[in-house]
Parts: structure tokens; C-alpha cells; sequence
């Protein structure tokens, strides 16, 4: 056992944890972090899709000891609990979400994407998002909902 | 009529918690003292099992139990349509398809239970494999049950012959189908455990929690009122998570063990073992006159139900009932069959059926307007169904206004002008294909279909809660259900709450499927709600001494017209009703009563462009036009349309869950790939007709399958007016495109292969 | 799932060369993991030490140098795809590296792993290929320089042995335009993000007064490794830079290649002829580069 410091959703945190574990298994299993989601278990679909130190990263096939010393933000993070942060009540107002098993990582792109850039073209939305399979949707509403946020 | 709610954009609650991480679905649950659980799977496709000796796994430190079909108390057997299905291969028996469940394993960690597998060992005697369903009913074929035709459908009206003879032209054409993978996000889990009183519990994915409880209580020999069965959220489904998954073998497992047992699939298991679209083939013979009027049509269609019947009962007639498409021909000859083979299980997929045979005809009738020298849009308005008409097959006399024709010009005028290829190599062309997709709408004995409970509970507080038995899976019905509630009751939307979709809570209310749960549930709590107020409405007009028609509900609020302030507390009113008798509970089970099913049109134009070198194919435009009735959420409708429409096109241009010797090739998302944000149409329009359906909640029709229907056509034929091929074979992957095109100067004509054997000779000719 | 028992993030390569010795051959490089955890999940992978180099600051810069870039072993595919340097000096990389998998991929996986795992698809080391790029290889005995064409023993195996040895940077010289020397990558996959290609290309060239001074053509997957139609690379100097030199020169490296039916990825023949295409595609590609109007 070792022990797995970093910080998470802004706070820090220490966990003991195997060197062998997954840092999708941490957080779900150790940490109760339920709302990053595993849809395949080799970094194909996206579901489990967290942000490492401002990148994205499939937490499904990450180490969990990468994410030592660094800051990781998963949907939890997002929202102080009171009001939701606009990306979320973007994807709601617009009919972003269906099932919702894809949603929570959809949104954690979509914040990477506009942290880095706050106005991006139709292309590039496409391509932030383009990890993350949605098989209810379609992604033209996760699309618009992005889009809706871009200040002009 | 002003509303408060239906017709307007309302968020969803459930969206919301998906959105912070909070919905809950079954892998998120969690009870101490949980067991983890996982299959032994056959790698053998087609064999007799001569022994299983689990014996080294059950003396593994941390396994806790090993079951194999002799611990199973019950009958060794489940299905949704057809019991012909083991929970467990026993000894004796065999497997029919790879991945079949030979025993399963509860273990204190899924480490040690994965570990536990290896030390499994079944020894097999292999049989000869039947992966061909083109000879599953030769007599030298294998035989993988004791019956080779799951179902047949035939129907047959006036006389295709003689029209045959009398008609101008007449055109043949096969369509292929591949097999289509649900591909949800979500794989298979669940979790079952006993709860204080002594039920067995499990949360695990379906859609319908009372046909688990069936099925768990038959394999366990324990009475149904022993199982509680809940569907929490699914992380999609689109008709693969009907059947029996993790259910009976989890439930197993916790019999065995009394501690709660949870079993995930990985993503090859969900790949290897659920269900899958019916791959197969339609061929058909259209007589028409040289105006363009269609005269007769013979149909003759083979779909490959896999090793289990499943739902291919159900999907053959679904299938036949569609195979006319929506037009109306006076001459009809349908005949349909699902066979068994080794390969993977058919089962629902978004359509059931109706897709297929929607592809298939879509495509002959573009040939036939080509070979009649009509354009491909007029042949459709010539021959399209109109009000009044008794369609061929289908059951019903459309009784709605809106025609075939109505979503036609829609479609196209959301289209445009045809675009302009980008560069040189490149072509674009356009395609157009309709539907009438039939939702259910009341009872119907022949396919299992039933009516829909909900009830309506009026808590002391003035809170609300609906119950019925539909389950939510990303379509919106829960707040579409909230939305009626709240709307019938003058409530806010937060006043209102929904439970679905729990055997030991909720009404029985049908399956979740055949676009029929805003129909029949719409329905059902719509009169519930209003059986509710009228009953309140008896005290307070006793309390406010005027006639119960002149009392109002106002937020929250009642009063007599006229006197609002002499407003009384919704909560108080039933605070009063309760203490005085009055049954705050409304029941209603919905059963239609005009017809069996529910009709609606529904029209897709897509434009392509195709690189003529590499077979590329870029969608540059989708556009469908509903004939949705009346919309409750808009939203919800057009988010569902759009997500269609994306599976339509996966499907038309790169899925297709190959299998060889029944064995499957594609294994993970990577290897079978669905659309990504990437590949979606650079344009997409929907068209929304909007004319209240008599019967509907609102005049609300179905809605959930009708752009599978048409997308992938649209496509397809749009494709073959780019480059002029045939695409009897799809999806149109580059090489498919390419590899036609290539053919295409040696064959110029359309492609007609053989019909089945099953016609007799004189009805054919090649 | 097999595990790993122990997990090191050394801040230096010698640390890490150090670890990799003391576990003679138990122990092994990780970088982004993208292809190596799915291998122990696959129970195909049994190292039982693993040793991340992402960590190792000199190991994550990319480097134009006057006349050449040298890229550290853990540098990202997102990093080069990202690098305006890398879009100026060496076109080819940054369009390859862009193609791999999905952003989440991209900004785990690293370039040497792209090598390392060997695949001849991997479109990061097609363009590398075509960029003759020199593999700097450490280990506890010292560090080599080998080309990368010298470093695939087949299908998914490396010479680099990952046990005892680790990428620790890439060097190749820069694609300038300014010296009439350009490139360009092609590529066909199932679809638009999260694939595989069926066929993959990358060319670097210089040309001078409508010829061809040198090309170099790296192809995927038409062999056990990337593929180099170095007989053809020597036949077009001196050829002119137009459409029918390059339509025969791509026909000619489409009779060469030899790739294989996958179920999956296309059949050999669709595959030798979209070769044909591609190269052809990037050839013009690269010499419009080398125009006035911008590509």
C-alpha cells in the first residue's frame, strides 16, 4: 500500500491505495466519486474521462499514482453544491443530456476545452468531444450547449 | 389552449443529477459485505458440454460461491418470447453461441473471482457450426434446436400474380443487412441482495422490471411476491436490455450466499453477449404501372435470429408489418421467417424490425423509380398513404390528418438546393426515404404487450408523486409524466415527483419499448391525475359550499371561482380529504381502445458527398420531418430525433458486428465503431408536424424509433444517386463504396440476387 | 486484469535507468500507459515494476535547435500536435500526431511510445519515418543513436527493450520551407477520431526548379513495420514535381507495397490501391506547400 496525495476538486486529499491501482478505481471505490463512469476499460468510449492537471485523461486506463502531487478535477468539482456551473445548466437547458451515462465526462471535456480557449469553432468543439462517445444523443445539442457559452 | 407545461421546453430533474455526477446507475451501488461477481463464459460456439468441474474455484481463498446449473433451484431455462434459453449450460446441455454462461462466481473481490474463472475447466464435445442462415432449414444443415424456423410470418392480399402480369414494369431487388451492435455506454450490471423483510432485490437493467421478477422467481422456484425487481436508470438500452442479463445470476448468487452480490459485464462481454439488431435479407418483386403507380409487391425476408429466439418472434412480424413501407399497393404478398444459427443473439433494437425492412424497400423503390424513368421523390407522393387508407398489412385505418405527403415536402424544403461538390474526385448526391413506424398504443395479446398502470398520490403536504411501472432510459419520459401530473394538477414542476419502474412500487405498466411509453403512460397518468383532483374536488366543494365544477387549483392553491381569497392550502385540502376518508390515491390502467396501434410519418432527405477515389463518404446533411402529433417536451422529442438519426447513419456507414463461424470479430468500441462528434452531418434540420392525435395525451404520438428508420436509408440512397451503385450490401465503409464503384463499369445494373427457396417457383422469376 | 506491484516516478533519467538495472528486466518504462495498461488488462503484460518517465522535467521538451528538433521521450502527442514550432518546422508530425486516437490519448500517450509499441499503423512514427528521424536510446550501459527504420523486429515488437532501456529523445532535422523542403500526412480510418488507419502517409521533400531534390515516403500498415519504398525514393531525383510524375511515382509505390487483409481495416487490395492514393495525395500536398498560396 501506498498513499495517494493530490489534490482534488480543490481540495487536497490522502488515500491509500495499491501502486497498481487505476485512478478510475480510486476515485470511484476509495473515494466515493461515483459520477466518472466506466463504459469500457481501454480508453475507447471516454466515459471515465477526468481532467489531470488542465488536460483530459481516460482515468480508466491511468495509474492512479500519475495523478501524485498533481490536481485532478472530476464532475464533482464543478458545482459548489448550490448552483450549477454553467457548462452543467448549459447541457441541461439544451437537451444535451439523455441517458447521462456519457454526460458527466462530456461536460469535464467541454470545461478543458473552454479553460484553453473560450471561443472555439464549431470544428474544435467537435474535436474536444471527440473522445467521448454519445450513442443517445447525436452531440449537435452537447454542441450547441457549448457553443452557448462562448461570450462574444 | 394556454398550458402550464406540455409543449413547452421543460429541463429534466433527472438531467440535472446527471450533470453533477449524483444519477445513480446499478454499478454505482454499494452495500457492505457485497460480493463481486463474474461469468464463465463458453469459448466454444456450437458443442455438448461433457463436464464442468468448478471444483478448484470453489476452494480459492475469498471465493464464496460457485453455482452451475445444479444449483439452480428452479427451471434451467428463460427467454423473453420463446423459454429456450439456460440461465446455465448444465452437463448434457449445449452451447449454442460463444460466450454462454456455464457458471458464475461470487468472490470477496472481482481480483479474486476474475481468478477463480481461470481455475474453471469444462470440457466440450464441438458440434458442426451453423453460421449461415441461408441454410438453416436444409435438412443437412446443423441443427442448433429441435425446431429450425423461430417464427414465420405471412401475409397475403389480392392477387400478386395476376398483377404481376398486368403491370408495365416490374423490378427485383435484394437487400442485405448487416448486424447492428446497441452499443450503449453503459454495459450490463446489477446487484441483488435480501432486504429486511426477507425479498430478494436486485437493481439491474431491463425494460420492464415485472419480467425480470417472472423470470428471477422461475429459476429460483420462489413465488414472485418473493422478488422485487427495480430498474434504475439505464445508461441507454434501445431494446438490448430486455432480455436476461446479470439478473437471474446474480440473483443466484445471493440465494446461494444470502449477501449482496454485484455483477458488471466488461465491454467484451456486453460485445460478445447481448443482443444485437437481426442481420438478414428482404428481397422484393414490385409490380407498378408506368405512370409510377405501385400495383403489387412481394416480399420475401430471412432474418438470422442467432442461437436463441429472444425477441425474433416479435421482430419478424414487426418486420413484415413494415415491409410495404408506407404506401398503399393493392397487391401484397409478404412472407418472413427468423431462423436459428450459432451466431449471436437477435434481439429489440430501436425499430424492431422496421428498420430493416424500411431500408430494403426504400432502396427497391429508388430502383423502381429509376427503371420506370420517374423521379424518386414523385413516385413516392404518387404512391404515399393518406387518411382513410387501410394499408396493406399494416392493422389500423389511419386515422390521423397528416399524409406521407406532408412530411415529404417538409423534408425537402428543410434540404434545400442540392450542395456543390467541395473538390475535384468528388460527387454529392441526395437520397429521401420514408417510413410509417406503428407504436403501440393499447393492448395487444398476439405480442405480449399489455395495457399501462400509473397511479397518483396526493401526499398532506400538497406534494405530488406519480407512480407507474415504464422505465426511464435517456428518452425524458419522467419528466414528461411530471409534466402531465403537473399540468392536469395546476402544480409547480417541483411539487411533482416520479417513481418508475419498480416491481414492489409501481403498476404494471408494459415494456418500455415500441415508442408506446408516452402514449400509454401519457395516457394513464393523465386520467389518474384527473380521477384525482375530481375526487379532492368532492371535499372541497363540500368545504366551500359551491358545485366541485367551480372549484380551482392554482399552484398550490384552491378555491372557489370567484373566491380566490378565500384560498385554501392544496396541502390543507388533503389534509382534510385524508382524515375524512377520502382515498388520496387515483389509480388508472390505461388500455386504448380504437385500434391496436398508433401510426406516424415520418420523412428523411440526406445529402452526401463521396470521394470517388477512396469510397469516403461525408453526410453534408440530414433532415427528417415528424408527424409527431403534439410534443409534450420539445426538447426531449428533438434530442431523441437527433440521436437517432446519428445511429441511423453509424449503422448506414461503418457498423457492422461481423461474425465468422459464429464467432464475433469486433471485441471493443475501438474495433466496432459508432459515430463520434467527428462524423456526425455537417447540417442537420428536423421537421416537427404538429396536428393533436385523437387518442394521445395531448394528442402525443410515439416518437423514439422513427428516425432509425429513415436515416439510414436516406443515406444509403443517397450514396447510390452520387455514384450510381447499388450498396445491396452495406454499411458503406470506404472500401464497400469503393469496391462497388469499381464493379460498377462491368454491372451497370442493379444488383438482384436469389430468392429464398420458401416461394414456390412460378411466384419468381430472376 | 494482471497488476503490477510497484509503481516509481523518477524525476531524472538516471533515476530511472537506475531502477530499470536494479530489477534486471522485471521492471518496465511506462509513459502516457495508453497501450500498456490495456495490455495487463488483457492479461498480456506481467512486468511487475513499473517505471514512469513522464515525470522526468528534460524528457518533456520539444527543442528547435538551428537546424534540427529534438524531442524528449515523454512529449505528448498533444504536445506536438499543439507546438506551433512543430506546425512550422515539421508539418508532417504535427498532422499525424493530431490523428491519434482522441484528445483524452493524445494527451496521455507519448511519442517513443508510439515506437516503442511497434505497430505499424501508429501514425506518429509514420511521420517520424518519413522525418529519418534518430532514436536516442539510454541504458545503464550508455546511450546509442539508431535510426528509426532499424528499431522494429515486427508487428508490435521493438528493438528497444523497455526492460532495460528507454527513448529518451528523437532527433530530425527540420522541415523548412525556406530551403524548398516540405512534408505532409494522409491518412484513411473508419471514421473521424478513436481509429486506427487503414492506410497511413507521410512524405518529407525538397525540390528544386520543379524537381524533385529527395523524398522520403513512409507508409502504414502495408508491412511489419513502416514502410520505406527506398527503390522508388532514389528513382524520383530529378524527376518534375508535376501530376503525372507523381501519378506514376504513387502507382509505382502502390505495386511495391504488399498489405495485409484485416477483417477490421480493409482488404490488401483496397489497401494497395488507397496507397496509391494517399501518396499521391501527400506528394501534392507537400509541393503545394512549397507554393506561394497556402496549402
Amino acid at each position: 500500500m501506498t498513499v495517494l496525495k493530490m489534490k482534488l476538486n480543490g481540495k487536497q486529499v490522502e488515500v491509500e491505495i495499491k501502486p497498481s491501482d487505476l485512478l478510475l478505481n480510486v476515485l470511484r471505490d476509495k473515494l466515493g466519486l461515483m459520477g466518472t463512469k466506466e463504459g469500457c476499460g481501454e480508453g475507447d468510449c471516454g466515459a471515465c474521462t477526468v481532467i489531470l492537471d488542465g488536460e483530459t485523461v481516460t482515468s480508466c486506463i491511468t495509474p492512479a499514482l500519475k495523478a501524485m502531487g498533481k490536481e485532478v478535477i472530476t464532475i464533482e468539482g464543478l458545482s459548489d453544491g448550490k448552483e450549477l456551473h454553467p457548462i452543467q445548466k448549459a447541457f441541461v437547458e439544451y437537451g444535451a443530456i439523455q441517458c447521462g451515462y456519457c454526460t458527466p465526462a462530456m461536460i469535464l471535456s467541454a470545461k478543458a476545452l473552454l479553460d484553453k480557449n473560450p471561443t472555439p469553432t464549431r470544428e474544435e468543439i467537435k474535436t474536444a468531444i471527440s473522445g467521448n462517445l454519445c450513442r443517445c444523443g447525436g452531440y449537435e445539442y452537447i454542441i450547441a450547449a457549448i457553443q452557448s457559452l462562448i461570450k462574444p | 389552449m394556454e398550458t402550464r407545461y406540455i409543449g413547452k421546453n421543460v429541463d429534466r430533474p433527472d438531467a440535472i443529477d446527471s450533470a453533477t455526477g449524483k444519477l445513480m446507475f446499478c454499478a454505482e451501488k454499494r452495500f457492505p459485505d457485497m460480493l463481486y461477481a463474474k461469468t464463465f463464459r463458453s469459448t466454444q460456439t456450437h458443442a455438448e458440454v461433457l463436464e464442468i468441474d468448478v471444483s478448484k474455484a470453489a476452494q480459492l481463498e475469498g471465493v464464496v460461491a460457485v453455482a452451475t446449473a445444479e444449483d439452480l433451484p428452479g427451471v434451467n431455462i428463460h427467454g423473453i418470447h420463446a423459454l429456450d434459453q439456460p440461465v446455465l449450460v448444465p452437463v448434457g446441455g449445449k452451447v449454442r453461441l460463444p460466450g454462454e454462461p456455464i457458471a458464475v462466481v461470487a468472490a470477496e473481490s472481482i481480483e479474486i473471482a476474475e481468478k477463480a474463472l481461470e481455475l474453471i475447466e469444462v470440457k466440450y464435445k464441438p458440434l458442426e457450426v451453423l453460421s449461415d442462415p441461408e441454410l438453416a432449414c436444409l435438412e443437412s444443415s446443423p441443427q442448433v434446436h429441435d425446431k429450425r424456423i423461430v417464427r414465420e410470418y405471412e401475409y397475403s392480399i389480392g392477387d400478386v400474380e395476376r398483377a404481376f402480369s398486368e403491370a408495365d414494369v416490374v423490378l427485383e431487388y435484394t437487400q442485405h443487412l448487416s448486424r447492428q451492435e446497441h452499443a450503449y455506454i453503459e454495459t450490463e450490471a446489477g446487484i441483488s441482495f435480501y432486504d429486511s423483510d426477507g425479498i430478494l432485490t436486485l437493481f439491474a437493467p431491463a425494460q420492464e422490471p415485472f419480467n425480470t421478477r417472472q423470470q428471477v422467481a422461475r429459476a429460483l422456484a420462489i413465488p414472485e411476491s418473493k422478488v422485487r425487481a427495480k430498474v434504475p436508470n439505464l445508461g441507454g438500452s434501445f431494446g438490448g436490455k430486455q432480455s436476461m442479463t446479470v439478473q437471474i445470476h446474480t440473483a443466484l448468487l445471493t440465494y446461494m450466499t444470502k449477501r449482496p452480490v454485484q455483477m458488471i459485464w466488461t465491454r467484451e462481454e456486453s460485445m460478445l453477449f447481448s443482443t444485437k439488431r437481426h442481420p438478414g435479407r428482404f428481397y422484393y418483386k414490385i409490380g407498378a404501372t408506368k405512370e409510377g403507380m405501385i400495383t403489387s409487391m412481394l416480399v420475401d425476408f430471412l432474418l438470422d435470429a442467432g442461437a436463441y429466439a429472444d425477441q425474433t418472434p416479435g421482430v419478424v412480424v414487426s418486420a413484415g408489418a413494415t415491409a410495404i413501407g408506407p404506401y398503399f399497393v393493392p397487391n401484397i404478398k409478404v412472407y418472413g421467417k427468423g431462423v436459428y444459427t450459432n451466431n449471436p443473439i437477435s434481439g429489440a433494437f430501436r425499430g424492431y424490425g422496421g428498420p430493416q425492412a424500411t431500408i430494403s424497400v426504400e432502396r427497391a423503390i429508388d430502383l423502381l423509380a429509376d427503371k420506370l424513368g420517374i423521379d424518386r421523390v414523385e413516385i413516392r407522393r404518387k404512391n404515399g398513404l393518406k387518411t382513410g387508407d387501410k394499408p396493406g398489412n399494416a392493422v389500423m385505418v389511419l386515422d390521423s390528418r397528416v399524409t406521407l405527403n406532408d412530411t415529404i415536402e417538409q423534408a425537402l424544403a428543410m434540404a434545400g438546393p442540392k450542395p456543390m461538390p467541395s473538390g475535384k474526385n468528388k460527387k454529392v448526391g441526395r437520397g429521401i426515404a420514408c417510413c410509417m413506424p406503428q407504436f403501440d398504443v393499447s393492448a395487444k395479446p398476439y405480442n405480449g404487450l399489455t395495457g399501462a398502470g400509473a397511479e397518483v398520490e396526493l401526499l398532506v403536504d400538497g406534494s405530488v408523486q406519480v407512480r407507474t411501472g415504464v422505465v426511464e432510459m435517456g428518452s425524458g419520459i419522467k419528466v414528461a409524466l411530471a409534466m402531465i401530473a403537473a399540468e392536469e394538477l395546476v402544480l409547480d414542476m417541483n411539487k411533482v415527483d416520479v417513481v418508475l419502474s419498480d416491481s414492489m412500487l409501481t403498476p404494471k405498466a408494459g415494456p418500455t419499448v415500441a415508442s408506446r411509453a408516452m402514449y400509454c403512460c401519457g395516457n394513464a397518468v393523465k386520467a389518474a391525475a384527473i380521477q384525482l383532483k375530481d375526487r379532492v374536488n368532492i371535499k372541497a366543494a363540500e368545504i366551500f359550499q359551491v358545485p366541485k365544477d367551480l372549484i380551482i387549483w392554482d399552484n398550490g392553491k384552491v378555491y372557489a371561482q370567484g373566491k380566490e381569497d378565500q384560498a385554501m392550502k392544496l396541502s390543507e385540502l388533503a389534509r382534510l380529504c385524508y382524515v375524512s376518508g377520502t382515498n388520496l390515491v387515483s389509480s388508472i390502467f390505461f388500455v386504448g381502445t380504437h385500434a391496436h396501434l398508433g401510426h406516424s410519418f415520418c420523412t428523411a432527405v440526406a445529402d452526401v458527398e463521396v470521394d470517388e477515389e477512396t469510397g469516403e463518404v461525408e453526410v453534408l446533411f440530414l433532415g427528417t420531418s415528424h408527424d409527431v402529433g403534439k410534443m409534450i417536451n420539445p426538447i426531449g422529442v428533438k434530442s431523441q430525433i437527433l440521436g437517432g438519426g446519428v445511429q441511423g447513419m453509424g449503422w448506414a456507414l461503418m457498423e457492422d458486428m461481423k461474425s465468422e463461424n459464429g464467432q464475433i470479430i469486433p471485441k471493443n468500441l475501438h474495433e466496432y465503431p459508432i459515430p463520434t462528434a467527428n462524423d456526425i452531418p455537417k447540417r442537420t434540420e428536423i421537421g416537427i408536424i404538429e396536428d393533436p392525435y385523437p387518442t394521445g395525451p395531448y394528442g402525443a404520438k410515439g416518437i423514439g424509433e422513427h428516425t432509425n428508420y429513415t436515416s439510414t436509408p436516406a443515406i444509403l440512397n443517397a450514396i447510390a444517386d452520387a455514384v450510381q451503385i447499388s450498396l445491396d450490401k452495406f454499411p458503406a465503409t470506404p472500401e464497400t463504396v469503393w469496391r462497388a464503384m469499381k464493379n460498377r463499369q462491368s454491372d451497370a445494373k442493379p444488383l438482384a440476387t436469389c430468392p429464398s427457396s420458401v416461394l414456390e417457383p412460378s411466384t419468381v422469376t430472376v | 486484469m494482471r497488476r503490477w506491484e510497484q509503481y516509481f516516478t523518477p524525476q531524472s533519467l538516471e533515476e530511472a535507468i537506475f531502477l530499470l538495472d536494479k530489477y534486471k528486466g522485471a521492471g518496465k518504462i511506462i509513459g502516457g500507459g495508453t497501450d500498456l495498461i490495456p495490455q495487463f488488462r488483457d492479461n498480456k503484460e506481467e512486468s511487475k515494476y513499473l517505471v514512469d518517465v513522464t515525470q522526468i522535467p528534460e524528457m518533456k521538451e520539444i527543442s528547435l535547435l538551428e537546424d534540427s528538433f529534438v524531442i524528449g521521450g515523454a512529449v505528448t502527442h498533444a504536445q506536438l500536435a499543439g507546438s506551433q514550432d512543430v506546425y512550422n518546422y515539421a508539418q508532417v508530425l504535427a498532422e499525424a500526431t493530431v490523428c491519434v486516437g482522441s484528445p483524452q490519448i493524445r494527451n496521455m500517450g507519448t511519442i517513443s511510445g508510439n515506437i516503442v509499441n511497434a505497430q505499424p499503423a501508429a501514425d506518429g512514427a509514420i511521420a517520424l519515418t518519413a522525418l529519418d528521424a534518430q532514436v536516442h536510446i539510454t541504458s545503464a550501459d550508455g546511450e546509442k543513436v539508431v535510426p528509426i527504420t532499424e528499431l522494429y523486429r515486427g508487428v508490435g515488437k521493438s528493438k528497444v527493450d523497455s526492460t532495460i532501456e528507454v527513448i529518451s529523445k528523437i532527433e530530425f532535422k527540420k522541415i523548412d520551407k525556406v530551403q524548398n523542403v516540405s512534408s505532409a500526412f494522409e491518412r484513411l480510418a473508419s471514421r473521424k477520431a478513436l481509429a486506427l488507419p487503414m492506410v497511413n502517409v507521410a512524405v518529407c521533400l525538397k525540390t528544386t526548379g520543379g524537381q524533385f531534390d529527395w523524398a522520403r515516403i513512409a507508409i502504414g500498415p502495408v508491412a511489419q513495420m513502416p514502410f520505406r519504398p527506398f527503390l522508388i525514393e532514389d528513382e524520383l531525383r530529378g524527376m518534375p514535381t508535376d501530376e503525372e510524375s507523381i501519378r506514376i511515382i504513387a502507382e509505382e509505390v502502390s505495386q511495391l507495397v504488399q498489405p495485409r487483409s484485416s477483417k477490421l481495416r480493409g482488404s490488401a487490395d483496397y489497401r494497395k490501391e488507397m496507397v496509391k492514393v494517399l501518396v499521391g495525395r501527400a506528394l501534392m500536398k507537400a509541393i503545394a506547400r512549397l507554393g506561394s498560396e497556402p496549402y
